[in-house]
């Protein structure tokens, strides 16, 4: 073997922080140039290796750095992100819903309060135009209700900027014309679903 | 068992910012020591390693997974924005005068390294890039011929040759007739 390949094998070795085996001990031994290139190459390595850690250690802390781009991220990723809050909410509002189909009477047009844990013990019959998850519209990004939450059930007249403040306009309105409907709020107040009772006498929808 | 980087890139992709999150953690040490190898400047290693991850994050952005790992694509982005970054002059606080300050208390291996980096510094693009990509990354010869986009041969004679001018240089610093060069590096 040349000293040409031996130089390969040197600079790889030592790249590995090896130690030379036997065969190329016996060349270092009898060439002084390879001999010399294997402590040079031993001695580079070593000082990289110093410069790695030293690196490592001198990393200042990029928790703002990382805070920041995380937060450039959700605003890259609106509606991917408001998607999920999207699934929370209806599930929620699902969730509410089934509870109260299970047998909760909620023909009462004026303000009533029910409380969730309450529901499958009361045996109340239920309105004569029925409830159904599929009539309740669950209101965007609210958050999740907790288990045993207490819900009011507020009937009032919506009107379309009222609709758009909740997130949702399930029919054409004209401006000033209203609707009347049943909000579920949570006990932090915010509206978690809406359900349409009718229009309001003063809409002129046909 | 870990996800691989381009399959937490497509969950990343579907809006996850945990995936985003994850990637970071595991691929912006790396780049930030590159770009602090690279630029000589812990501030422009910073920008670097954030601009990156900003481009990754950007609907827009090239990955093409069939054309190679992500990691790949990330130190070439990086790799690019050192080099605007040096075209545009020097930077400010470079990081010999902080290994510097680092070492006084282990002179002569601290001169060494001190050197060493200033050496790596004056060395032209293509032999810097290897140096740090193989022997301070620790990269397989194979990553880094796509990172850089050459064949695995060029990248190993191109090591070899910048260890075999570093080590010139190493050894004329520590030389008697060197002093004067390694008061210089100490200062």
């Amino acid at each position: 073997m040349t000293c040409s390949n031996r130089i390969e094998e040197i600079v790889e070795l030592a790249r590995r922080r090896g130690n030379a085996g036997v065969t190329l001990r016996a060349h270092l031994g009898a060439c002084p140039e390879c001999a010399s290139r294997w402590e040079a190459e031993r001695e580079l390595s070593s000082h990289f290796h110093v410069m790695k850690i030293r690196a490592e250690a001198r990393r200042p802390e990029p928790a703002g750095r990382r805070a920041s781009l995380l937060r450039e991220f959700d605003r890259m990723n609106p509606q991917k992100s408001a998607g999920n809050r999207w699934l929370w909410a209806l599930s929620a509002a699902a969730a509410l819903v089934l509870m109260i189909g299970a047998g909760r009477e909620l023909g009462k047009r004026a303000e009533e309060v029910v409380e969730s844990q309450s529901l499958a013990v009361d045996t109340v019959s239920v309105d004569a135009d029925g409830l159904s998850s599929e009539e309740f519209i669950a209101v965007p990004y609210a958050p999740p209700l907790a288990a045993g939450e207490i819900v009011r059930m507020v009937r009032t007249e919506l009107d379309l900027s009222s609709l758009a403040a909740l997130g949702v306009n399930p029919m054409p309105l004209a401006s000033g014309d209203s609707v009347v409907g049943d909000v579920v709020v949570g006990q932090d107040g915010f509206p978690r679903a809406v359900r349409f009772a009718g229009y309001s006498q003063t809409s002129e929808l046909d | 068992m870990s996800l691989s980087d381009e399959e937490l890139y497509r969950l990343m992709r579907q809006g996850r910012q945990d995936a985003f999150a994850e990637l970071y953690e595991r691929r912006e040490p790396g780049l930030y020591r590159y770009a602090l190898h690279m630029s000589g400047s812990a501030v422009v290693a910073e920008e670097v390693a954030h601009e990156v991850f900003l481009q990754l994050m950007n609907p827009n952005s090239h990955f093409d997974e069939k054309k190679g790992p992500l990691e790949g694509w990330l130190f070439g982005v990086a790799r690019n924005l050192v080099r605007v970054v040096r075209r545009q002059g020097p930077v400010e606080q470079p990081v010999d005068r902080a290994f510097h300050d680092d070492i006084l208390g282990d002179l002569i291996s601290g001169e060494n390294v001190a050197a060493l980096h200033r050496a790596l510094q004056e060395m032209p693009d293509r032999y810097r890039d290897v140096v740090i990509l193989c022997d301070l990354e620790e990269k397989t010869y194979e990553d880094v011929a796509r990172i850089i986009g050459r064949p695995v041969g060029t990248v190993r004679s191109r090591l070899h040759r910048a260890r075999a001018l570093l080590s010139t240089k190493l050894r004329w610093i520590n030389e008697p007739a060197g002093a004067g060069l390694r008061e210089a590096v100490a200062r």
